[in-house]
């Protein structure tokens, strides 16, 4: 398509975000050379954009931070509150948008009743799905529509390209307009910016998919195992510390079947409340009773476990066969870590097995990106079983289970989603592979670390911006996953239509996905970002925030990454003045503060 | 009495008469105050005990909308004293996460295979070459120089994983296209892609048919079927596998059922398979379409082994029986059988898609199809239409040719249908215990190995399955195969089947 090519192109310049001082120092000097084909030079030129949308060059080498828990074996995570101004005008809101919602219905089911026709009985077919349940969709969602499911084209980098559309009958439905504009990526699960179109990772799969074949068409029991399956299985293992594993071609499906091989009924799973759909499904499917306790509390974990162990099984009191408990590293919607200081402790007391989904945390956290267990320095020897997704820091698909040889000999033959489910591409597993021997190289110039230590900066950095002026922002410190609090349901596609308009595309959360009362814009960056990127969202933030009256935070949550109110919360003390910084003053103290703190 | 003397309750008396007074005036300005004095006033002067307990009634209204609410008295709940709770919890010892291997598992473990690559001529680990009986590419569109070219010019142009949830800006030009040109290649208003096969209808399912919904299931269902109906909490019946009499049995049970206690009506769906998993044989369509329009339920079908290898030009069961693929609600297929490529997906209408996409489970909470998995899919369909039916002509003269060469003999009889590409091969001596047989299959694949020829076992979890089926080899006829191969491997299985069986047979004597 011209068009799409010639928006390419064109909007590397206009629309592309990034201060012109950045872009100057990132390309490096060029010695004209006369004998060099104009063409080929433009070509050139244009091949060098291209990557850079993919994964931006560092403005300064000292751009890279170590991410590790500074906090002394403890974790310090605080949530704000805003004012009750703000609750009570977010529960009126949702108030007037259910009422409106029913006045709607009224009407539309009196005067439009072909539009209502599907949730009623018609021809003796039950409708298919239920008049109530569907309310919040049509009534709600469906006003903000345009903020979800965006179709993107070329690779989700440091850039991602939009398909522009437009809707004609209120968000129904969606047509293209054939254009597409460059925005900058904070949506994607992008954390080491292994999502690339060229480079090593880019050749590996090249080469893997003419040598191997795109599909195994076939389940990993029958003939879907290649010799390369059983390479990253090793490297897997190897690189989380563990002494085997084995893969999956879907992250959600290694969650949604690895229960049903571990725990059957008489035994329990003890489930995070905010723990991710998939390990819901999956243990649902284990016939294993479910228990759950509050997010990250581990008071309430206890008191679970001292019910549990001491009334045994519901009815019969017989002591359960065994217990798992079933955490994430870091929860994708909160931005922060499992407490597993104290949950090991409670391990050792309780003798429950532990098993970390690691689908956001592997790779993106901890010195070496080895994950929640890296960043607390505690060894994976301790922890029964690991699993990840490929999806998220290497720019693939998929997931694994690492856990002893026993265990994963088991599940090789007893686990549904390694006997049934088709195998991983090999395409997949050459781009696993090659990000992996990137990331688990050691040396000083290794490319893997550096973008470890990028990612933990930008981390830090954004954090710090965003807490400075004002924003309330969920998780911990380290956390690539950065949730700004929007509250008012009107602000989500308000927020995200002006981040549109400013060229960033983010994702915008709110009820089913997360409580009623905290919509939430989530950001999750990359180590594809530099300095100059991260400027321009905290610049961005900062208008929009003024705009829209987002600058809620009570200072309760410290300005500097978390450590002077600590104290003062501990102790419930006095009051703590909210941080209001200009923006300038953020910016100019940014990097000084985050590689000290 | 003299206001003089106790000034203090002359106070309280004047304070008391002026909030009466206010209350009184207060009242008088809510609507309706009149009809409570009238009332209050009448029943006071003629029966005060009526007004005392009406009072009391009151009073008790108040206390119980007040009170804190008890939870459910739990009977079973044994109240323990923190010291117990600390000896219980020193006590219980919990059993090893797994069990140690079985025999049976140990040999499932020693029996996975380990290849080079995908294609149908390939080497296994230790350089050996072999031909693969296995693999689910039908067509041979695996190793489809011209997909592949395609695959490697989407990766240099969006990488490989599309990093997010398709409602997260993992939806790509790549994956849109592809739900088009299915949803155009079978006929159907729309069609959304899964990112798993095995995950689609497992997921698809329960974002329907919730408690107090109906399944109608055929019993010999597929493992994924298992678990979706499971996760469904519906009420659900089994019908023999294949048997339409009996699922017109149980329909008219439920419909006399419905209308003599005069139920609300329900989502009810029939659940079958085109072709089965489990036995390679095909269901009726025409008579499933029949019945469920008869008696007024959806249809969800498993074409995850008929799509791409039944029909004229590989549409699926609906072309095959010339049903309108309109007819059957949902069309659950497999992109990583035929079309080579990955994943699963479900067609059918508009409105039915668009709710999966806000409620399927393995949708919204999954990272979307790597973009070169549904560039193959794409590509492959793209192949397909061109072809106009010749490739499917020579996959069923394939699977026609490994029919004959295996009739008549004595020792292997075969469920599967004729246009299925996958054929089961069940020992006749029913009567040799399953692990016995499992033996004897194990060594004959280990043996056509050693031939050759990649054939396998049909893998099960036989813990977690519903039914026990007799253990069987599974054998993928693909258009890749050449007759001589075809021929050559069916004359093996004939020879050496008596050899195997001889062999067991006199180690067990």
């Amino acid at each position: 398509m011209v068009q799409v090519e010639a928006s390419l192109s064109g909007s590397v310049g206009q629309e592309v975000p990034i201060p012109k001082n950045a872009t100057a120092e990132t390309e490096p000097k060029k010695i004209k050379q006369p004998d060099m084909d104009e063409e080929y030079a433009a070509a050139e030129k244009l091949n060098k954009e291209l990557v850079n949308t993919e994964f931006a060059p560092i403005t300064e080498p000292s751009h890279r931070r170590v991410s590790k828990n500074t906090a002394g074996g403890m974790l310090f995570q605080f949530e704000d509150e805003p004012s009750y101004y703000y609750v009570v005008t977010t529960y009126i809101s949702y108030l007037v948008l259910i009422i409106i919602g029913h006045v709607r219905d009224f009407f539309g089911k009196r005067f439009h009743k072909d539009d209502y026709k599907y949730l009623k009985d018609s021809d003796g077919y039950a409708p298919l799905y239920n008049h109530f349940d569907n309310f919040y969709v049509r009534r709600l969602k469906f006003r903000i529509n345009d903020c979800f499911s965006r179709p993107t084209m070329g690779v989700p980098g440091r850039m991602i390209k939009l398909m522009n559309r437009y809707s004609t009958d209120h968000n129904t439905t969606f047509k293209l307009t054939g254009d597409t504009s460059m925005t900058l990526n904070v949506s994607s699960y992008n954390y080491l910016g292994f999502a690339q179109s060229h480079g090593p990772c880019a050749e590996a799969v090249e080469k893997a998919i003419r040598k191997h074949g795109l599909s195994t068409c076939s389940a990993s029991t029958t003939c879907g195992n290649y010799g390369i399956h059983l390479e990253v299985e090793d490297l897997a293992a190897k690189f989380v510390g563990k002494p085997a594993s084995l893969i999956f071609s879907q992250g959600f499906g290694t969650n949604s079947t690895v229960f049903s091989a571990l725990m059957g009924p008489g035994s329990l799973i003890i489930s995070d409340e905010l723990n991710h759909s998939s390990i819901r499904f999956g243990s649902r499917q284990s016939g294993a009773n479910i228990r759950v306790f509050k997010h990250n509390n581990m008071v309430d974990l206890e008191r679970v476990l001292r019910e549990v162990i001491s009334q045994g099984q519901p009815r019969t009191h017989r002591p359960y066969t065994k217990i798992l408990v079933v955490i994430e590293g870091l929860y994708s919607m909160e931005g922060n870590f499992a407490d597993l200081p104290r949950i090991m402790e409670l391990k050792k007391r309780y003798k429950f097995y532990l098993f970390i989904d690691e689908a956001h945390s592997i790779g993106a956290i901890g010195p070496h990106g080895g994950g929640i267990c890296d960043y607390f320095g505690i060894p994976t020897t301790d922890v029964d079983i690991l699993m990840g997704t490929f999806t998220k820091s290497f720019g693939a698909a998929g997931g694994y289970v690492a856990s002893s040889v026993e265990i994963v000999n088991k599940l090789r033959v007893t686990n549904p989603g390694y006997v049934y489910a088709e195998s991983m591409s090999p395409a997949v597993l050459a781009q696993i592979k090659s990000s992996f021997l990137e990331i688990m190289d050691h040396s000083p110039s290794s490319i893997g670390l550096e973008r470890i230590e990028r990612l933990a900066f930008n981390s830090r950095y954004i954090r710090l911006g965003l807490k400075r002026l004002g924003f309330v922002i969920y998780g911990n410190d380290d956390s690539p996953v950065v949730p700004l609090l929007l509250y008012n349901p009107g602000k989500i596609n308000a927020f995200s239509h002006e981040m549109l308009k400013r060229g960033v595309s983010i994702v915008v959360v709110g009820y089913p996905a997360c409580p009623l009362l905290t919509s939430r814009v989530r950001f999750c960056f990359s180590a594809a970002h530099n300095k100059a990127d991260l400027d321009y969202i905290l610049r961005a933030c900062d208008e929009i925030g003024e705009k829209l009256q987002l600058k809620l935070s009570s200072g309760a949550a410290g300005e500097d990454v978390g450590k002077t109110n600590v104290d003062k919360i501990k102790k419930k003390q006095g009051w703590y003045s909210p941080p209001r910084w200009s923006i300038e003053e953020v910016i100019s103290h940014g990097v000084e503060d985050t590689l000290k703190q | 009495m003299s206001y003089s003397t106790y000034p203090f309750v002359d106070d309280v008396y004047a304070y008391y008469n002026q909030t009466v007074t206010f209350l009184g005036k207060l009242l008088d300005i809510l609507p309706g105050s009149n009809v409570l004095k009238i009332y209050v006033k009448s029943s006071y002067q003629n029966d005060p005990l009526r007004t005392f307990i009406e009072f009391l009634l009151l009073v008790f209204a108040a206390y119980y909308v007040l009170r804190k609410p008890k939870t459910s008295p739990d009977n079973n709940y044994v109240e323990l004293t923190g010291k117990e709770v600390n000896e219980l919890v020193a006590d219980w010892k919990p059993e090893p996460l797994v069990s140690p291997l079985d025999e049976m598992e140990k040999l499932e473990l020693n029996s996975l295979t380990v290849l080079e690559s995908t294609h149908i001529s390939t080497k296994l680990t230790d350089g050996r070459s072999i031909i693969n009986f296995s693999s689910f590419n039908f067509l041979g569109l695996a190793e489809n120089k011209y997909i592949n070219d395609a695959t490697v010019r989407t990766i240099r142009e969006c990488g490989l994983g599309a990093c997010g949830p398709p409602n997260f800006y993992g939806s790509q030009d790549k994956h849109m296209r592809l739900e088009k040109d299915i949803a155009s290649f079978i006929g159907v208003e729309a069609t959304i892609v899964y990112a798993q096969s095995f995950q689609t209808i497992s997921s698809v399912i329960p974002a329907f048919s919730k408690r107090g919904d109906i399944l109608i299931v055929d019993e010999a269902c597929n493992f994924a079927i298992q678990k979706g109906i499971q996760i469904s909490r519906s009420t659900i019946r089994y019908f023999k596998h294949n048997d339409m009499k009996d699922l017109e049995r149980i329909l008219q049970e439920l419909e006399n059922d419905f209308q003599r206690h005069n139920r609300p009506l329900t989502r009810r769906f029939i659940i079958t398979e085109g072709i089965s998993e489990n036995l390679g044989d095909m269901v009726d369509l025409s008579k499933v379409v029949a019945l469920k329009k008869k008696y007024k339920y959806r249809l969800i079908l498993d074409e995850s082994w008929s799509f791409g290898t039944c029909g004229r030009t590989g549409k699926g069961l609906t072309e095959h029986f010339s049903v309108s693929p309109n007819d059957v609600e949902m069309i659950i297929g497999s992109l990583n059988t035929s079309l080579a490529g990955g994943g699963g997906f479900c067609a059918g209408s508009t409105l039915m898609v668009e709710h999966q996409r806000l409620s399927g489970m393995a949708f919204i909470f999954s990272a979307a199809l790597p973009a070169a998995l549904a560039t193959a899919s794409y590509e492959a369909i793209a192949i397909l239409n061109r072809d106009g039916g010749s490739m499917l002509n020579d996959l069923r003269s394939k699977c026609a040719l490994f029919h004959a060469a295996l009739t008549r003999n004595e020792f292997f009889d075969t469920t599967s249908d004729l246009e299925s590409p996958v054929i089961y091969l069940h020992l006749t001596k029913k009567s040799i215990p399953y692990n016995k047989q499992v033996a004897i299959l194990q060594d004959i694949v280990e043996y056509c190995k050693d031939q050759g020829f990649l054939i396998s076992r049909a893998k099960r979890v036989e813990k977690m399955e519903r039914l026990k089926l007799q253990p069987s080899l599974r054998i993928c006829i693909s258009t890749g195969h050449t007759n001589e191969q075809i021929e050559r491997l069916s004359s093996l299985l004939k020879e050496n089947a008596d050899s195997m069986l001889k062999k067991h047979i006199e180690s067990r004597a």
